[in-house]
């Protein structure tokens, strides 16, 4: 039909309009809205009918507002409410779902509160979620940056490679427009006197490209940046310009230190750029690529070129690897079959994915728990509005009416939990992002921002209509003329019951599962904690110092310093013993590859390096197996040595047959090939790795080993005396430019290292412990509501001759068998669903049957428990009154 | 007798409804109105106001005849009561009243 008004407009002004002056008002409406059309044209009439709309809304609305005292004269009193959809209108619904609720408040808050803890949780979980899994990178088509992955048999992990890796790729890489590879680097930037430490990215010339957002003042890398010995230069970040250049207008051009060395500035990033977290620069990759640098410690960026779809791409790289791999089989893992192209987000967010969806999991089991009491509030509610409706039936209003009155009520319940559940939201996610250990990668992005308020508008909405729409059945389906005749008390509804029942037994089984994954996770933290770390963690202190390359770069310098340090250190009163080492102990050190002297050439192992300085071995206390320590005698002109650990010395039988064999570190790489003797063995200490078998571990005296700028002191004190301040004097006596970047006590570097795995621990419990309550809540509830309406035939049984601890023990052992069914169910969804924990757990299986039996018993102590207070309140009742009640 | 005064918007609608005679219905009252004071008034006011005063019984609504073009709804038609003229009457008389001794642009008229 042309010419017909615009559909919004009207319905907006049907709905505003009570029943009685639809008719007509649409009806003039309409016909000038046809006049106008035909005079002026449909878009001046259209903008007319918009302009009426708009000055008659807020008229009509309040007008129905206070429909009792200025209702339309022509709506008759006999026109009532049971016309179905022409009657009244949401407004009026919602006026009576309001006054309802009012009516009604202990019933309100409890559903409220409920709805919001759920909710709540969910909207916290979900915006770290939404931020770190699903929000797509801030970059141009991000879906279109990819990287590389290993795809081995056992799964798909993300992957470094080396540096002819990444020239094969791109010099026969078709199907990028931009590829580059990128690292990065903590510097020591100087400035006025002081020290910063700064995070640093470097990346080949393409970088910029592949990212797609270039510097905001001033340009990117050249080709000619990125070969080793040019210039340093660097582009840096807004928020280090305006730290160290106030924001000025000409900083492109001035220089920055960095390690005692002068990097031009290039070009600074937007405001609101982003790669890394914390980057403060980025600056040229000066890639040496030498066939024998096997190491892989390089990511390999890329943008897909236009036209270029992901398949395309993959098969490509699927040809290059097997290519690749033929020529050059030891630049890949052993068992990896193809290299996957992944996204970007995914490469980043990889280790922490699976947590998070493990979390957004129990939190929405959480969810589906409160939803289970309310469930229950709603149905007791119905039941005991059973009789209101009837009569309100019986007089005519329309059972589609009533179940939009109660789908009303649902939804301003369910909309009022969602608001509550955003306020509880936004201090959780706070509380949550404090604790959560370790780099989560675009943790600065997390936020209650408007897609998470749209997702609990959406789950709220959901919930409300949810609920409506199962009480609403039960209105449609009810006969009100039997409702009427029962009498009040005994009307029990047998099928309502029997759903009630299924709820709570619902909510245990789901709580079960949460308290299983609680208990394995707690059991694998008891585990990683058990594990002997090898060595005694009391009164030693860390000192981790970052000198500049410059200055103690070279062997000399830093033998020089580390004796200085170690002279001054130990002069202090209260240490007992002091050493150096390049990285600390439950820290990963670097990774390096060594071969075995008589071995062919080819043969090559991993092993983790440590770097250390004299009487490393007996300030932590680490038990000696075989041979000797390293000592002051091990120098840079004497003979190169190492001391082995255990799990190495097995390589070659055993402690004492490790003694006395040579090995070649760095074989087959630039740099490397020298001859140590093995003079000692090490017994274990656990790495870097919590729960994973300790690692072949070489420790190398630093005289003897170029190992990078920073070191750590370890001292070891007599007992627990405080030496910070002194230690500080002693350091700033040396140089007082140098930074001491931390001091820590090894017992808080013990405590970080499992920090994950207490996290994981932690936030299950508190999901696991906040189902059980609501699990134990709902059992309570229900079996108060079944006591009170069974309260005469309580009082008949005792009149009768039932004893009280009959009547105690009856309440009881439902409370119980509830629970008992709903334990059964949810051990089995347990174990079923025990597979998604598996990367998580350490030292137990997921089916471990102590965890099963501890949940148990737990689960059963509190429900019976649960059961007690209302079978006591049963139990106290008195024979008389319950039979007189009505 | 005397008469709820009325407001000077009831008073316009009253006598648009006078002027209209059988064909007063929201559509033609509403462009009497502005087609004599150029005054474009708004359909919620409108009806608004008719329903106060057929409350106060000074007009009576009918429902009739559905057209095409109201998309097949019908008109509500308005027609003067008795009282309604009276009211409307009396509000001229007083209006009239304290007019008297002043022109049109408020000075004092010559006696």
């Amino acid at each position: 039909m042309s010419g017909a008004p615009p559909r919004l407009a009207e319905r907006l002004l049907k709905w505003s309009l009570g029943a009685a002056d639809r008719e007509a008002v649409l009806g003039d409406m309409c016909e000038e809205y046809a006049a106008r059309t035909e005079q002026n044209g449909p878009r001046a009439a259209g903008r007319w009918y918009w302009a009426q709309v708009r000055r008659s809304l807020l008229v009509n609305v309040r007008r129905r507002m206070f429909e009792s005292e200025h209702a339309s004269p022509w709506n008759s009193p006999h026109t009532t409410s049971s016309n179905g959809s022409v009657g009244g209108g949401f407004m009026q619904d919602l006026r009576y779902a309001m006054r309802a609720l009012v009516k009604a408040p202990g019933f309100a808050t409890v559903v409220v509160l409920t709805l919001a803890l759920g909710i709540g949780a969910n909207t916290a979980i979900f915006s770290v979620v939404d931020a770190v899994l699903l929000r797509p990178l801030p970059y141009p088509a991000p879906d279109r940056i990819v990287s590389f992955a290993w795809r081995f048999p056992s799964g798909v992990s993300p992957a470094n490679v080396t540096p002819l890796t990444f020239e094969y790729w791109q010099q026969h890489a078709q199907a990028f427009d931009g590829f580059a590879l990128t690292s990065g680097a903590n510097f020591n930037m100087v400035r006025d006197g002081t020290a910063d430490r700064v995070r640093g990215v470097s990346g080949t010339s393409d970088f910029f490209k592949v990212i797609g957002i270039s510097p905001a003042a001033g340009r990117g890398f050249l080709p000619e940046e990125c070969v080793p010995g040019s210039a340093h230069v660097a582009v840096i970040s807004h928020g280090l310009w305006l730290r160290v250049f106030g924001g000025a207008a000409d900083a492109v051009g001035k220089s920055i230190t960095l390690n005692d060395r002068q990097y031009t500035v290039i070009g600074v990033m937007p405001a609101s750029f982003s790669y890394e977290p914390e980057a403060d620069l980025w600056y040229p990759l000066q890639l040496r690529v030498d066939p024998r640098d096997k190491g892989l410690n390089y990511t390999a960026i890329g943008r897909l070129r236009a036209g270029t779809t992901l398949e395309q791409a993959q098969s490509e790289t699927g040809r290059l690897f097997e290519q690749f791999q033929a020529a050059n089989p030891q630049h890949m893992p052993r068992n990896a079959r193809t290299i996957d192209l992944i996204r970007l987000q995914d490469f980043l967010v990889a280790d922490i994915r699976p947590l998070l969806l493990v979390l957004l999991g129990a939190v929405g089991l959480v969810l589906l728990i409160a939803c289970g009491n309310v469930a229950n509030l709603l149905l007791s509610r119905s039941a005991a509005r059973a009789r209101d409706m009837a009569i309100r039936s019986a007089l005519g209003a329309g059972s589609y009416r009533l179940a939009r009155q109660t789908v009303t009520e649902c939804l301003l319940l369910s909309l009022a939990g969602g608001l509550a559940g955003v306020a509880l939201a936004s201090a959780g996610v706070r509380a949550l992002l404090a604790s959560i250990p370790g780099q989560l990668p675009r943790l600065g992005t997390v936020a209650v921002d408007d897609r998470v308020l749209g997702f609990t508008l959406l789950v709220s909405a959901a919930l409300g209509i949810v609920f409506g729409m199962i009480g609403s059945i039960r209105v449609l389906k009810s006969d009100p003329g039997s409702v009427l005749k029962a009498a009040a008390g005994t009307g029990v509804d047998v099928a309502r019951h029997r759903l009630s029942n299924a709820l709570v037994i619902g909510e245990v089984a789901l709580s079960v599962i949460l308290l299983v994954g609680a208990g394995l996770l707690v059991a694998t933290f008891v585990n990683l904690r058990g594990i002997r770390l090898g060595f005694d963690t009391d009164n030693i202190l860390a000192v981790q110092l970052s000198p500049s390359v410059a200055k103690f770069g070279s062997a000399a310098a830093g033998t020089a310093l580390d004796r200085r340090l170690i002279e001054r250190i130990r002069a202090i009163p209260g240490v007992s013993a002091v050493t150096t080492a390049s990285s600390l102990p439950l820290e990963r050190g670097p990774n390096f590859i060594f071969g075995i002297d008589g071995d062919p050439p080819d043969k090559v192992t991993y092993v983790e390096l440590r770097a250390v300085g004299p009487d490393y071995l007996s300030t932590l206390g680490i038990t000696l197996r075989a041979g000797r320590g390293l000592g002051a005698s091990d120098a840079d002109n004497s003979l190169p040595v190492v001391v082995v650990n255990e799990a190495l010395a097995k390589l070659f039988g055993g402690p004492s047959s490790a003694l006395g064999r040579r090995v070649i570190i760095g074989r087959g790489t630039p740099g490397g090939g020298a001859q140590r003797e093995i003079v000692g063995v090490a017994s274990d200490v656990a790495d870097g790795r919590p729960g994973t078998r300790v690692f072949p571990t070489m420790y190398l005296p630093r005289t003897q080993f170029a190992s990078g700028a920073s070191v750590n002191v370890l001292i070891r004190t007599g007992g627990s005396v405080q030496i910070a301040a002194d230690v500080r004097r002693a350091v700033l006596a040396i140089d007082p430019k140098l930074p001491i970047a931390r001091m820590r006590s090894m017992n808080d570097v013990a405590w970080a290292a499992l920090a994950q795995q207490r996290f994981n621990m932690l936030l299950t419990s508190v999901f696991a412990a906040t189902a059980l309550a609501l699990a134990m809540v709902g059992l309570y509830g229900l079996l108060s509501y079944q006591v009170a309406q069974r309260t005469r035939e309580i009082g008949v049984r005792m009149a009768l001759g039932a004893r009280r601890s009959d009547v105690l023990r009856m309440i009881v052992r439902r409370g119980l068998i509830l629970t008992g069914i709903g334990l059964v169910i949810g051990a089995a969804a347990s174990l079923a669903l025990a597979r998604f924990l598996k990367t998580l757990l350490f030292g137990v299986t997921a089916t471990s049957p102590w965890v099963y039996a501890t949940v148990a018993g737990v689960l059963l102590l509190v429900a019976f428990l649960a059961s007690m207070v209302p079978a006591r309140r049963a139990m106290r009742a008195d024979p008389v009154i319950a039979l007189r009640s009505e | 007798m005397s008469y709820d005064a009325l407001g000077e918007f009831e008073q316009s609608l009253l006598l648009a409804i006078a002027h209209l005679g059988d064909g007063a219905y929201g559509v033609t009252i509403r462009q009497e109105i502005d087609r004599r004071t150029g005054r474009e008034i708004a359909v919620g006011a409108l009806y608004t106001s008719l329903a106060r005063l057929e409350r106060k019984g000074y007009v009576r609504s009918t429902m009739s005849g559905s057209t095409p073009q109201r998309g097949g709804r019908s008109k509500r038609h308005f027609t003067l009561k008795a009282a309604g003229a009276a009211a409307l009457r009396q509000s001229r008389e007083r209006l009239t009243l304290m007019w008297e001794g002043l022109e049109p642009d408020l000075r004092r008229t010559r006696p």
